[in-house]
């Protein structure tokens, strides 16, 4: 397949699965299925700004990256800590690994042209991004655990402001 | 021994008004006092600091006149009390023995909140200050020795506390983000969580508040570095305590909390103190406590409709916060934890950390140049031929952190190099 056809695939591919992730986001009212969520959800970040901290030559792509890093490794770090308290005793640890769909648009960046490689970025910033606004702002109004609401109410404005900043480098770069 | 303050009646507000010499309390005679009357001392003066701060920040928020009408008379009777109880300490005590004082307050304090924490997590919150404190304190007595003051610090303390180095001030400086912590919910925490946090907020507060204005009190460059270098990781403390606190309260709710612990801890000091006469004076503040808890019940349930019943537990308090050593609890948390760091709102040994965090090129600033905390020791050492320290239960547990153990292999002091031979690279 040619390689701006592939490309082009790939994305129909992740924005479908952005879609269902979604709408799989705005019901996740339990605790275990939460956790599970937002840990894949700050994997998939780490790795892809990691791989965009590699690839990308555009400083104000390289700096979106940095922040994401940064900012999801502190969500992990607090979900962690979220779960040793007794508050939350009885839910599953997170996983350790992306799932498949993020999996794939690990893959799909990967694979993505040098010269399409920021806008593959900032396309799937924008899925993955709608997604965790959605997931945060649900289960902080809905969630069954109170310190886990606690920390989508916490981690909400945060993701909204990198959306905010997703959204705006979309239409510059 | 339970105790439950909203089912008891205290003193009507209009009664509670003193004049200037019932305010003006006789101190006690440092000679005689027990170490821990002065530590009850000092941390209520810090908890009805904390009373004054929060009801005036409530005030600036609010745009009800009939509450800040209530705010304004109960915190007038709160800043009465702030004197009552900090008029207590004798101008015989030097800043620098007042502040040996107040760690030895923050070693005993947080040794029994974190022994009676009921949440794992919070237990390690504060477990990991602990041994920050306990480490100001060794500091602080060295500098003791070293300015000529009339008094040895074990004087102070009655060697109720051990003096010894804890995780050295030196590695305490980090990155302001990895003070953050995670909040407990009230909806979800034991209440005695939340009187632990809300105690031991009040009281690194009032410690970082001494040392921002009496550090610069001595003439000596070394003793105002070290109380400024402490300062410092005092604002870190308070840091890491607040952010512990529910953040979603309402301004009422926390009031209502607030109050609630002052009984509690006015009602713990009843119940251990050996002076009578100061014994009076914490029943009389408990009194008036009890009358500004229900006032601050009412408002609760007048604006917002919710009965402070609904969050507080029905059998009260379960026992009182007492002030008593913590010896082996202390070494214990040496052994256990005394190489850890922070990440965020983790706990790890600093090993663990990658190699180009954060903390590195903090430490790299704030230490170029010499550092107070590491120099007070070697000024000690050079003067006399040896540290102050007073280790009572035996050696450090820490081989490294021994008088004649060999401090570069010390785990923090060996990542340090490391990360320095790294920069170098």
């Amino acid at each position: 397949m040619a390689g701006n056809a592939k490309n082009t695939l790939d994305k129909i591919t992740d924005a479908i699965g952005g879609t269902a992730g979604k709408v799989g986001a705005s019901m996740t009212n339990e605790a275990g299925d939460f956790v599970q969520s937002a840990a894949i959800g700050d994997l998939y970040e780490i790795t892809a700004g990691k791989l965009a901290l590699k690839r990308s030559r555009d400083e104000t792509v390289r700096s979106l990256a940095r922040k994401m890093v940064d900012d999801h490794t502190a969500s992990t770090h607090h979900m962690m800590a979220a779960l040793e308290m007794n508050e939350t005793r009885g839910v599953e640890p997170p996983p350790q690994e992306l799932d498949a769909r993020r999996q794939t648009m690990i893959d799909h960046l990967e694979q993505a042209p040098d010269d399409t490689f920021d806008r593959t970025y900032l396309d799937q910033q924008a899925l993955a991004h709608e997604e965790t606004v959605s997931l945060m702002r649900n289960y902080s109004m809905s969630g069954d655990n109170p310190q886990l609401r606690s920390l989508a109410l916490g981690t909400l404005p945060v993701v909204e402001r990198h959306l905010e900043h997703v959204t705006r480098l979309r239409a510059e770069v | 021994m339970s105790f439950n303050p909203l089912k008891e009646r205290g003193i009507p507000l209009e009664k509670q008004l003193r004049n200037w010499s019932e305010l003006n309390s006789v101190p006690y005679d440092t000679r005689d006092v027990h170490p821990y009357t002065r530590c009850r001392v000092i941390a209520m003066n810090g908890i009805e600091v904390e009373a004054v701060i929060n009801s005036h920040q409530f005030s600036r928020h609010t745009a009800d006149t009939g509450i800040k009408q209530q705010l304004a008379l109960v915190r007038r009777i709160e800043q009465q009390q702030q004197k009552a109880v900090n008029w207590l300490i004798p101008a015989q005590e030097s800043v620098l023995e007042v502040t040996i004082g107040y760690e030895q307050v923050a070693v005993d304090l947080t040794a029994w909140l974190a022994r009676h924490e009921p949440d794992p997590y919070l237990k390690k919150v504060y477990e990991f200050a602990l041994l920050e404190d306990f480490d100001h304190l060794y500091r602080y007595a060295d500098l003791m020795d070293l300015m000529g003051e009339r008094r040895k610090a074990e004087e102070i303390t009655g060697d109720l506390t051990e003096i010894c180095p804890g995780r050295p001030t030196i590695f305490e400086h980090r990155d302001p983000r990895d003070e953050l912590r995670r909040p407990m919910t009230l909806t979800a925490a034991d209440t005695q969580s939340v009187m632990n946090a809300i105690t031991i907020v009040s009281a690194e507060q009032q410690t970082m508040n001494y040392y921002m204005n009496f550090g610069n009190r001595p003439e000596d460059p070394l003793a105002r570095g070290l109380y400024l270098e402490i300062a410092q990781i005092e604002e870190q403390h308070v840091s890491h305590y607040e952010s512990i606190l529910d953040p979603t309260l309402s301004w009422l709710t926390n009031l209502v909390l607030h109050e609630y612990n002052e009984c509690w801890l006015y009602w713990s000091c009843m119940q251990t103190e050996a002076d009578n006469r100061i014994k009076a004076l914490w029943e009389l503040h408990l009194g008036m406590e009890i009358e500004h808890l229900r006032i601050a019940c009412q408002m609760l349930r007048e604006v917002e409709g919710v009965e402070a019943e609904s969050f507080l537990p029905a059998q009260g308090m379960p026992e009182p916060m007492m002030f008593e050593p913590n010896k082996e609890y202390v070494r214990d948390v040496i052994s256990r934890t005394i190489d850890w760091t922070s990440y965020d709102a983790q706990f790890l040994p600093v090993t663990d950390l990658p190699p180009d965090h954060r903390y590195f090129e903090y430490q790299r600033m704030v230490n170029a140049g010499g550092v107070p905390s590491e120099q007070v020791i070697d000024r000690h050492r050079a003067e006399f031929g040896s540290e102050y320290r007073r280790e009572t239960e035996g050696a450090h547990p820490t081989e490294t952190l021994r008088e004649d153990g060999d401090h570069d292999r010390f785990s923090y002091h060996e990542i340090a190099a490391r990360a320095h031979e790294l920069e170098e690279v």
